[in-house]
């Protein structure tokens, strides 16, 4: 009888346990239907904030763009609408339309800078794969390319180590050679040994700046973000300048005299000067085409996240989180892109300078470009950083998003600035 | 009374069942499965390893210390 107490008792508080569990649940679901009913209605309620001519001049936008607008309207209704009243007139709102994020907000927050800035966007389509690289190279070239920058790295170093060991012995003879000469006494051997020294040293000079030449020659050939025009016109000027240091060191191994050995230093030093514009130039565009490959990479990111989020909007997924995160995703995006193009014009500045004869103005500029490229590069590593978050937020919330997943033949449009020609 | 009782256990079995069920799909979002290996995959995405490549880059075809050829070359003029 008491075995059969207990037991009614246990399968009493069982059932509390579980009718208690259910009401507890079922309170959750009220809550979340709550939550959905209020997001729901402020939906409603943004819309109706975007009574009369806004609802039409919005209309046409993704519902992304729409989101965004209609955030941006809530504190600037009339600016809003006007502006976009005024860019359907002029055919322009398709450009808004393709706009990222970052831009969109600035012509917001900026409408009359906007408008003038839209004279000079144009809607470039173009095929992922030719957004991203210039120029395809054969696997097989890459991989020689990198053997060739391998071997040229630790020639390099090797050089560097000789010339800087030579160096020092040559200095210690040129000592011993000035204290003999004070003294008065013959010095026959010591100043050809000397001689000897400082032919040996001119040697590891122009092969250390041969081997620096090497490396940037490899980098070049394996960057397919340069285009074949430029690559094979810094290749060959790197190729000059290589042809001109073997030339130098016979002339070196030929001289007989300090004069001749002169002229032979001098020799170097007119390539080493073209070398501080030109191989400093040629380095700085590798780098800036590696960078512009992450830009435009990221670029097109962008558009796949937008998508990805539109997705999770259409299944009534909350995704204010989520464009917070994107929007700042975006910025660093347009960070990035105004510092590539302040660089690209830098680059060109540079060039017209050294063309000019103005070695010294080139290399200003080109040192101004390399700190945006340098910025630019930072930008683009903090977009990153913000695009694991969003990857994981995405997942959470139920989409799966790989940013490595790009159809390179696929067609993406995409805003630019018309080129000045 | 042993079929009140049972019926009661079973309903209440059935009860923590849908709430167990309930929890567990509000826990665990379609696709979250694939969370972390996709969350992995970008981390090993070409453009981690683009950034890496445009630092080490930066090191390699700079060598500040070159700019000391411009002496050197004026040392061994004596």
């Amino acid at each position: 009888m008491k075995i059969r107490k207990g037991l009614a008792f246990l399968v009493a508080a069982i059932f509390l346990i579980s009718a208690f569990s259910l009401v507890l649940a079922q309170g959750d679901d009220d809550n979340n239907n709550k939550e959905r009913l209020r997001e729901k209605s402020m939906t409603e309620a943004e819309k109706e904030n975007a009574a009369g001519g806004m609802r039409a001049a919005v209309a046409g936008f993704s519902g992304l763009k729409e989101g965004i607008v209609q955030r941006f309207m809530e504190n600037h209704p009339v600016i809003v609408q006007k502006f976009l009243e005024q860019l359907n007139q002029t055919n322009r709102s398709d450009i808004i339309k393709n706009l990222d994020r970052a831009r969109l907000q600035q012509c917001l927050n900026n409408t009359e800078d906007c408008k003038e800035k839209i004279k000079n966007w144009k809607i470039t389509t173009e095929k992922v794969k030719d957004r991203i690289r210039e120029r395809t190279i054969s696997k097989d070239k890459l991989l020689e390319a990198q053997n060739k920058f391998l071997k040229a790295k630790n020639q390099y170093i090797e050089m560097k180590n000789s010339q800087l060991r030579i160096r020092n012995d040559f200095l210690e003879m040129k000592g011993k050679l000035a204290q003999c000469k004070a003294k008065g006494e013959n010095c026959t051997e010591l100043e050809n040994k000397t001689f000897e020294k400082a032919q040996e040293e001119l040697t590891a000079i122009a092969d250390r700046l041969i081997q620096h030449l090497e490396k940037v020659k490899s980098r070049v050939e394996s960057a397919e973000n340069l285009n074949e025009t430029e690559a094979e016109e810094i290749i060959g000027s790197i190729d000059d300048m290589i042809a001109k240091l073997e030339d130098v060191k016979d002339a070196v191994e030929g001289a007989g005299t300090k004069d001749e050995l002169k002229e032979a230093a001098d020799l170097i030093n007119v390539v080493w000067q073209d070398m501080k514009v030109n191989a400093f130039m040629y380095a700085e565009e590798v780098i800036h085409s590696r960078v512009g490959e992450i830009f435009a990479r990221s670029e097109i990111l962008e558009q796949k996240l937008d998508d990805v989020v539109k997705k999770l909007q259409d299944k009534g997924v909350n995704t204010t989180a989520l464009e917070d995160k994107l929007d700042n995703f975006s910025a660093k995006i347009d960070d990035a892109r105004d510092k590539m193009e302040q660089a690209n014009d830098l680059f060109q500045e540079a060039k017209d300078l050294r063309d000019s004869g103005d070695k010294e103005g080139a290399k200003e500029k080109l040192e101004e470009a390399k700190t945006l490229t340098r910025e630019a590069h930072q930008a683009l590593k903090d977009a990153h950083t913000i695009l694991m978050d969003l990857v994981h937020m995405i997942n959470q919330k139920g989409e799966s998003f790989d940013p490595d997943e790009i159809n390179e033949d696929e067609e993406v449009d995409l805003v630019e600035e018309e080129d000045e020609d | 009374m042993n079929k009140t009782l049972a019926a009661l256990a079973l309903i209440s079995v059935l009860a923590l069942l849908i709430v167990g069920c309930g929890r567990q799909e509000a826990q665990q979002p379609a696709g979250e499965n694939t969370a972390e290996k996709t969350a992995g995959q970008a981390a090993d995405s070409t453009i981690p390893e683009d950034i890496k490549e445009v630092d080490s880059l930066s090191n390699e075809l700079d060598d500040p210390e070159l700019n000391s050829t411009g002496d050197y070359l004026d040392e061994v003029s004596w």
